[in-house]
């Protein structure tokens, strides 16, 4: 039987040169086939030979592409149904074959469609995308990109002149404006180009903010002096309004209008002076602009003539939005600006010029280098977790995030080794109790230093990071603000952990939870969770996918579910013993505890190119696909030779071709 | 000369059709002597509903192990549980339904659009269909096809996506400030000022539509769905309006006025004035199909009800239920659900005092209370309590406790089977709504459920 490796990659390939449309129209003859020949054994029951069909029997469609394939091949070959069990009648089993074909297209379809969805980009083989292509062609599609919150944050208040949106701490107020709300799954980067339109509810509060927005430019001391003079201006004629709608374009769009563009705007000036009056007209003038599909959308469609492989490069015009938008959350500043206008951002030279000049300004950048390592790690996540046997107000939630973004931005900015650093470093950052007010520093000290490993009366020191003096600590994923984000009420979320590791780290796949799966830990307290997940997980239907999982995230049993380090659980020696298994030599084998398992996925050139697929997601805002392999193996390359330099890996993929190429869909770029 | 019918028909053909259409045939059906289509509110509350907490005294409680056949009570005589009381002058009108299952959604805090739409969403991250709401409101739409508010744990949040879906992969906002929803409903009552800022508006929105239409027709296939949803959304927006405008005599006489209790903080005054915007919104035809989610989803179920003298979030007090030693959390719990059945009676109480055809608009209204995370704090929806208020026109038999027989159990249905038998009362149904619990047969999940009807 062909190796999974080898057959994904032949299937995605395949669904590569599928056509769009879809091409099996629910022949029932697979799942009646498989429901009458195979069906008694390979059960979630029975589970012979490890296989359950019956996810191909319920919804052949979305079927794994490798189990569908070897089920053809075995139907072919006569192996199956077995020479001592009911044979099926020959139609019958051309039957099968006949509509098995069309549906295996159909699977590889979907898989390739499903591998685009954010949350899915490991179903693309790893192998795949760090081998050398015969034809080096990667491009992003020509797209649309919805502008982020965190984008529109800023220009709301550039616009307004005043703090309209801004992030509150501690009460709850993020300053992401809901008109674009983050629709992302949980767990993947969430800024997707893919994931986000304007459908009908964010259109409206997208209307009401911008119609907020252009109301408070009109208002206050800061008032624009165009908007001043029009506002003094009893009977403007149309070319009062003219420096205006020039001023709204350069702060919108960050261009001037054409004339075109601007003619375009005056029938609406005219008709709401003349019912609603002056005013009204220019608030809704202001308005118009902000809500143009080019101020909502990052426009990346690319200029010229596309070369052999179809693609175009971004235009001066988007690639300095595009710069500015993976490195910071401002618009292109003067510098992006200038090399736009003067033509000095027309090549990779001029990219990388200007990608590297950033990155050099840690103050920056850091923010947005920051976010990718919050939504990779997902420990921001800790103030959600509910515990009852805690008060709230001992946790400390924020104070432990905070505490891991310090870590975060302290190997950052030293900028060596960076993935390594951040699995095994062993000192943390922490507050001073001491700057709390009493009675929350009794709190601080009674509850958050045990937790960090340090004792309840320790004088905090100046010079952070610091090693706690109990326990041990291997970087984010030991960190008392991730452990606390993968737990729950009143245990750790072993299974979740070992899932983070498996996607995260080691670029694996698992299904979503099976309907109908009873899945419930038994409540006995004389048991530990490795214990009750032992009985629950084990049975060979729910050991296919938790075998990936249970391992990995059983290591960290180490820490409680507050993320204090422990040697005993239930007063017996806590377990701690794991094992990585995905069939990369460099790393498979148990492991003792969590700290054998990061050293040693730490070191491996393989958990560095899933980490580097990570960050092509984050700064592209897609998804990896096998044109994409040269990036991928370029920027993996540029990671190893600058000692593990994040910003060598960033300026890698953001002058890549992946980055600055566009290819059009094939009916524009034959016009 | 032309009859009633034939000139309405005729309206309805001339270049304000898409606008009209949905007024007139409600008018229509009035002329033939017809009745409107069933209004409907579904009134989800987050985390979980106790089933024991919705069984009336002097009728036995049965552990759901122990039910092994379908089972009635009426409820005409009973002393109804603490979290009905407020709805005990609508006995005639009340079901309780207990023993519906639901392990297609999954179960946990919350099930993530999935009470409604009777699958598993995965944490919103699989949104498999509209959910039962936004299939009535969409068959039957009024100005607006549904209206979605609720209330959260975060009282800054302005919208939230976790309850309705009005379609694969679409979650329909739910508004969170009463403030806003207002504007949205009202705002073209509005005089003076705000009367002309509406009019500008207006012209904003035809300005709107003609600059997507440009911008599409420039990017012709490329990203094609996005600009066609921009510009759709836009046109609904502006056909809202349309309608507003052309309703405004009707509206203004439902308008509630919005008065403090809109901006407040506090979570009681906030679904207070929620349920006064839905019921406002069902009268004047607004909507046909309101959704009130009252701290749906995960985290932001964990609302303290500090208006009610409780200083405990949901969360706490969902660990607390099951504490034999102290029974305040099941106390504090009841508390809050008799609240939501206050508001509910209020609303009933409002649309009985409305005429309409030989009865009131209370005849022509099913409420639906459920929970949005099934029957226990961390759920496994083997149970999952509805209760539900209105008659449907004499359809429905109420004034009746039912019981379905345990999971599995011959006889034993799900919740999909309840969903239809609404969407069947709406005239929208589906045949099988929602997806399938692999471990229970097909029927079980067929609606209507016909132990609901006369």
């Amino acid at each position: 039987m062909k190796s999974f490796h080898t057959l994904s990659c032949v299937i995605l390939v395949f669904s590569l040169c599928l056509a769009s449309s879809s091409v099996w129209a629910a022949d029932p003859a697979v799942p009646s086939f498989l429901k009458t020949f195979c069906a008694d054994c390979h059960n979630p029951v029975k589970m012979k030979g490890k296989v359950s069909l019956t996810p191909l029997i319920e919804n052949p469609a979305s079927a794994d592409p490798s189990l569908l394939q070897a089920v053809l091949d075995v139907v072919t070959s006569r192996e199956m149904p077995p020479e001592d069990e009911k044979q099926p009648p020959s139609e019958a089993r051309a039957a099968f074959l006949a509509a098995g074909s069309p549906l295996m297209r159909e699977v590889a379809l979907n898989r390739a469609k499903e591998a685009e969805l954010p949350g899915h980009g490991n179903l693309v083989p790893h192998a795949v995308l760090f081998t050398e292509p015969e034809v080096r062609r990667a491009a992003t599609p020509a797209r649309l990109w919805r502008m982020s919150p965190h984008l529109f944050m800023p220009r709301a208040n550039q616009l307004t002149g005043a703090r309209f949106l801004e992030p509150r701490r501690n009460q709850g107020g993020d300053g992401l404006h809901p008109a674009f709300a983050y629709m992302t799954p949980p767990h993947a980067f969430r800024d997707d180009a893919g994931q986000h339109l304007f459908e009908e509810a964010t259109t409206e509060l997208l209307f009401n903010v911008c119609w907020d927005i252009a109301g408070l430019q009109m208002q206050g001391k800061r008032v624009a002096p165009e908007i001043e003079a029009l506002l003094q201006n009893k009977e403007p004629s149309d070319a009062d309004w003219h420096p205006i709608i020039r001023r709204q374009y350069q702060m919108g769009l960050h261009r001037q209008p054409h004339d075109t563009e601007i003619a375009e705007l005056m029938p609406l000036v005219e008709q709401t002076q003349r019912d609603s009056g002056r005013n009204m007209a220019l608030q809704a003038l202001l308005a118009a602009v902000l809500m143009k599909p080019e101020a909502v959308y990052r426009f990346e469609i690319g200029q010229g003539t596309p070369d052999a492989h179809g693609r175009v490069m971004l235009a001066p015009q988007e690639l300095k939005h595009a710069i500015a938008y993976a490195l910071t959350d401002s618009p292109p500043d003067v510098s992006l600006e200038h090399a736009a206008k003067e033509g000095r951002l027309a090549g990779r030279d001029d990219v990388r010029r200007e990608v590297e000049r950033l990155l050099g300004d840690f103050e920056t950048t850091s923010p947005r280098l920051l976010r990718f390592f919050q939504e990779y790690f997902e420990y921001t996540a800790a103030p959600e977790v509910f515990k009852d046997h805690r008060q709230a107000n001992a946790i400390f939630a924020r104070e432990r995030v905070e505490g891991a973004d310090e870590m975060v931005l302290f190997i950052l900015e030293r900028d060596e080794d960076v993935l390594r650093r951040m699995l095994t470093e062993d000192r943390v950052f922490i507050s001073d109790a001491s700057e709390q007010r009493e009675p929350v520093e009794k709190r601080f000290r009674r509850s958050l230093h045990p937790d960090y490993g340090f004792p309840p009366e320790w004088i905090w020191e100046q010079e952070q990071p610091v090693q706690p003096p109990q326990g041990r600590r291997s970087g984010i994923l030991t960190h008392p603000a991730w452990l606390l984000a993968f737990s729950d009420n009143e245990k750790n979320q072993a299974i979740q952990r070992g899932l983070w590791v498996q996607t995260k780290l080691l670029g694996g796949s698992i299904p979503d939870t099976p309907v109908g799966v009873d899945a419930k830990l038994p409540a006995d307290p004389h048991l530990t969770l490795r214990e009750k997940m032992k009985q629950v997980t084990s049975a060979t239907y729910c050991w296919s996918c938790h075998q990936k999982m249970d391992p990995l995230g059983l290591p960290f049993e180490q820490f409680d579910d507050f993320g204090a380090y422990r040697q005993k659980e239930l007063e017996r020696p806590v377990v701690t013993t794991g094992e990585i298994k995905i069939g990369v030599p460099e790393i498979d084998g148990p492991v003792a505890d969590p700290f054998e398992m990061l050293a040693r996925l730490s070191t491996s050139p393989y958990v560095e190119q899933v980490f580097v697929r990570h960050v092509f997601r984050y700064f592209l805002g897609r998804n990896e696909t096998p044109d994409d392999a040269p990036t991928l193996m370029d920027a993996h390359e540029a990671y190893r030779k600058n000692n593990g330099s994040m910003r060598a890996l960033a300026a890698s993929l953001l002058t890549s071709d992946s980055f600055i190429y566009r290819r059009l869909p094939e009916t524009l770029a034959t016009k | 000369m032309l009859n009633r019918r034939r000139f309405l028909n005729r309206l309805s053909l001339c270049a304000s059709a898409p606008v009209l259409a949905p007024l007139l045939d409600r008018v229509l059906l009035g002329a033939e002597g017809g009745k409107p289509p069933l209004r409907f509110l579904f009134v989800v509350e987050g985390n979980s509903v106790p089933p024991k907490q919705l069984c009336p005294a002097g009728i036995p409680f049965v552990e759901r192990e122990q039910r092994n056949a379908f089972t009635e009570h009426s409820l005409l005589d009973a002393e109804l549980p603490t979290a009905l009381k407020p709805v005990a002058a609508y006995r005639d009108r009340l079901t309780v339904i207990q023993g519906l299952s639901g392990r297609m959604c999954s179960g946990g805090h919350s099930s993530d659009h999935g009470a409604l739409g009777a699958y598993h969403a995965n944490h919103g991250r699989n949104l498999q269909a509209a959910t039962v709401d936004c299939v009535i409101g969409q068959a039957h739409p009024g100005i607006h096809e549904n209206l979605v508010l609720g209330i959260s744990s975060d009282a800054d949040k302005v919208v939230d996506f976790n309850c309705s879906a009005s379609g694969r992969g679409r979650s329909r906002a739910t508004l969170l400030h009463p403030s806003v929803a207002y504007t949205q409903l009202f705002g073209a009552v509005a005089k003076g000022e705000a009367g002309a800022a509406f009019q500008a508006r207006r012209h904003l929105l035809d300005h709107m539509r003609g600059d997507i239409r440009r911008a599409r027709s420039a990017l012709g296939s490329l990203e094609k769905e996005k600009m066609d949803a921009y510009l759709s959304s836009f046109e609904t927006l502006g056909t809202t309006s349309q309608r507003l405008v052309e309703a405004r005599d009707r509206i203004a006489k439902v308008d509630p006025g919005m008065t403090d209790k809109y901006s407040s903080q506090v979570e009681t005054d906030r679904l207070d004035a929620h349920f006064e915007l839905a019921t406002a919104a069902l009268i004047g035809g607004m909507t046909n199909c309101a959704t009130i989610a009252s701290g749906v989803g995960f985290p932001n179920f964990n609302i303290t009800f500090t208006g009610l003298g409780i200083q405990t979030g949901k969360h706490p007090i969902g660990h607390a239920l099951y504490n034999e030693d102290d029974t305040t959390g099941w106390d504090q719990s009841q508390k809050i659900r008799a609240f939501h059945f206050q508001l509910i009676a209020r609303t009933m109480d409002k649309l009985k005092t409305m005429p309409e055809g030989g009865g009131t608009m209370l005849d022509n209204t099913v409420i639906v209370y459920l929970s949005d995370g099934a029957e226990t704090h961390h759920s496994r929806c083997f149970e999952w309590p509805f209760v539900v208020l209105g008659n449907a026109s004499g359809r429905l038999k109420a004034g009746r406790y039912l019981q379905f027989p345990d999971y599995g159990l011959k006889g034993h249905r799900t919740i999909n089977a309840l969903h239809e038998t609404l969407l069947h009362l709406a005239g929208a149904s589906q045949g099988l709504f929602g997806s399938l619990d692999p471990n229970l047969d097909k029927d079980m999940h067929r609606g209507p459920l016909e132990q609901l009807f006369v």
